[in-house]
Order: structure tokens, then C-alpha cells, then sequence
């Protein structure tokens, strides 16, 4: 019996349980997200909730979690780089909206690093915290890079990412009602630079300009945001 | 073979990008500098966009999926963030609305300004 047990321990402990525990609690998420759409079944939340559940109630220790996982994690820097095909596939959009898009991104990006920061400091926060979470704006490999570049806290980081996109797709909608402002550009490129890839999944919902403005601006303002914080930093 | 492949391209792209960024003075994170060089070889012709036709619809369609771990990790430091959770939210809620609302803003008074510069 010893023996059955040490070797359980040994498969979860090795890189398959991380990886196909994590890739079939997002397949769920998927499913469900297709079945009830809902903000609440976005196959990221499933996934995330499914995991630390599994986890949970397993008493399978993070660690073993860990072994597979960071395989996937490294896929954040590939991720990033694909984006790149979106920039390619969108460069007519972007060559013919390109002075108000980079206008866009330029004053996005510094209003989120400058109340970041402000708001951080007045409400007490750390010096450490408030680096971490200025990046939030864009997506997540930027700006844990970011954040790891200032010597930031990664959970932080990550959780100011998500909260950011949650709020995106939250209040978006009701922003844009209130001040009245329905040019799709204007529009699909607030959800992007201002809530990343979970806010421009809103933007696609609400139309092709609006989709494609908001993923170009994910990457304008990703470059943007990168050298206003590395100025910011030295 | 052609999935496989296709991941090559993309991990050498990356691996391009590591390089690239470590010869500048200061840090630049890589996953920057791989999506401009992915946009500048595609631009050049080097790589054909259906090169990498199955693993961008890929990676493109379930981007969150790697996404997952970094979140389960936020577990293991809850302790950090139990204290300052509320204000997190507030700081994070409250600079989105801004920066969505100056973002709506800007991109509408240029698009303005330019038309207007057009029509003068």
C-alpha cells in the first residue's frame, strides 16, 4: 500500500499532472463558456477555479503543481510574440488609423502609469506594490516582464492584470454610454490599451472596428507602455 | 510535422528576441522585442504568414490558457495580498476608468483634429 501511495506521489510530482490537470480545467472552461455565456464562465475563471480546486481538495501540493505549469508559463513569452501576426494581418487598419491609434495608446498608457502610481501612494500602498501594479494595463507577459525588470512583487502583478480586465469588460460598456462617444476606433482602441486582451475580447463582441482597433492597440500600447516605465524606473 | 514546425519557427522568433533584448544597455522585456522582430520578419517576407497559420489561430484562440498557472500561483502568496486586496481592487478599478476614458478621448479629438486639417 506504501508503495501505491509513493507512487501516486510520483506521477502528480512529475510535469504531466501540471500541464494536462491545467489544459483539461481550461478545455471545461471552454465548453461551459460555450454552453452559458456569461462573464462568470470566461474559460479562464473555470480553469482557474477548477485547478485550485483540484488542488484544494487533493491536498496536492503546489510544488508538484508547479513542475508542469512553468512549462506552460513559459509560453507566455511565445504568446506575446504572436501578437505580432496580429499587428501584420492588421497593418492596413493600423497604416490608415495610425496617428490617432499611437495618439491613443501615448495618452492611455501614461494616464494608467501616472494614477497607478498616484493612487498607490495616497492610498498607502508600498513602493514595491505600486511598481508591480503599474503595468497592469497591458498583457500579461509584458508586464510581469516589466514588473520582474523593477524587482516587483509577480503575484501582484498578475492579480492587477486580471483585476484590470475584469473591470474592462465591467465597465467599459457603461463608460461609453455615459460619455457618449460611439466612433469605433475611439472605442475598440479604450478597451485595448486600457484592459488588454480580456477587455478587447468586449470590443470584438461589439464590432469588427472595434475588434480591430482594440487589438492593435493591445500592442501599441504594450510597446508604449514599456518605455514610459522604463523611463519612469531610471 | 507541420504543427511541430511551426512551434520551431515561433520558439526560434522568441529565442531571437532573448537575444536581441540582452544587447541593449537596459532591460527590455524579450516578449517585446519577439513580437516587433514576428512583425518585421513577416513585413520582410522572411516568414510566410501560413508558416505559422495553424499555431497563431492557436495560440491566438485560447491565449488565456497560459494565463492559468501565473493565477494559481497568486495562491500561494495569498498571505501578500489578504492586507491590501481592497485597496488593489480600488487603485486598479478606478485607474481603468481613467485610462479608458482618456484613451476614448484622445483618439476621438485626433480623429477630429485630422479631418478638420483635411477639410481646411
Amino acid at each position: 500500500m506504501e508503495r501505491f501511495f509513493l507512487s501516486l506521489d510520483a506521477a502528480l510530482a512529475s510535469p504531466f499532472f501540471g500541464i494536462s490537470l491545467t489544459i483539461f480545467c481550461y478545455a471545461v472552461g471552454k465548453w461551459a463558456n460555450a454552453r452559458y455565456r456569461s462573464p462568470i464562465t470566461s474559460p479562464y475563471i473555470v480553469a482557474l477555479v477548477l485547478v485550485v480546486g483540484a488542488l484544494h481538495f487533493g491536498r496536492i501540493p503546489l510544488s508538484h503543481y508547479r513542475s508542469g505549469a512553468d512549462l506552460l508559463t513559459m509560453m507566455l513569452v511565445p504568446a506575446t510574440a504572436i501578437l505580432g501576426t496580429t499587428i501584420y494581418s492588421r497593418r492596413a487598419f493600423l497604416r490608415q488609423n495610425f496617428v490617432p491609434l499611437v495618439v491613443g495608446g501615448l495618452v492611455g498608457s501614461a494616464t494608467s502609469l501616472a494614477s497607478v502610481w498616484l493612487l498607490s501612494r495616497a492610498l498607502g500602498l508600498d513602493r514595491t506594490v505600486a511598481l508591480s501594479m503599474m503595468p497592469r494595463s497591458v498583457t500579461t507577459p509584458i508586464a510581469l516582464e516589466l514588473a520582474a525588470i523593477s524587482g516587483g512583487i509577480m503575484p501582484i502583478a498578475i492579480l492587477s492584470v486580471l483585476l484590470t480586465g475584469m473591470c474592462g469588460v465591467v465597465f467599459g460598456p457603461v463608460i461609453t454610454k455615459l460619455m457618449g462617444i460611439t466612433d469605433p476606433l475611439a472605442v475598440g482602441a479604450a478597451y485595448g490599451v486600457a484592459s488588454h486582451v480580456v477587455g478587447t475580447s468586449k470590443a470584438v463582441e461589439i464590432g469588427e472596428t472595434e475588434g480591430a482597433a482594440g487589438s492593435v492597440s493591445i500592442c501599441v500600447a504594450g510597446m508604449i507602455t514599456v518605455a514610459l516605465y522604463m523611463m519612469f524606473l531610471v | 510535422m507541420k504543427v511541430a514546425g511551426q512551434f520551431a519557427i515561433l520558439f526560434v522568433v522568441c529565442m531571437a528576441g532573448v537575444f536581441l533584448s540582452g544587447l541593449f544597455p537596459f532591460p527590455l522585456p524579450a516578449s517585446v522585442t519577439a513580437m516587433m522582430l514576428m512583425f518585421f520578419l513577416l513585413l520582410a517576407g522572411a516568414i510566410r504568414p501560413e508558416a505559422l497559420r495553424e499555431v497563431s489561430d492557436f495560440m491566438l484562440g485560447n491565449m488565456a490558457l497560459f494565463f492559468v498557472p501565473p493565477g494559481v500561483a497568486i495562491l500561494e502568496h495569498i498571505d501578500l495580498i489578504r492586507g491590501d486586496g481592497p485597496k488593489l481592487l480600488v487603485v486598479c478599478a478606478v485607474s481603468m476608468v481613467l485610462t479608458f476614458a482618456a484613451t476614448l478621448v484622445a483618439v476621438r479629438l485626433t480623429v477630429r483634429m485630422l479631418a478638420a486639417r483635411r477639410r481646411g
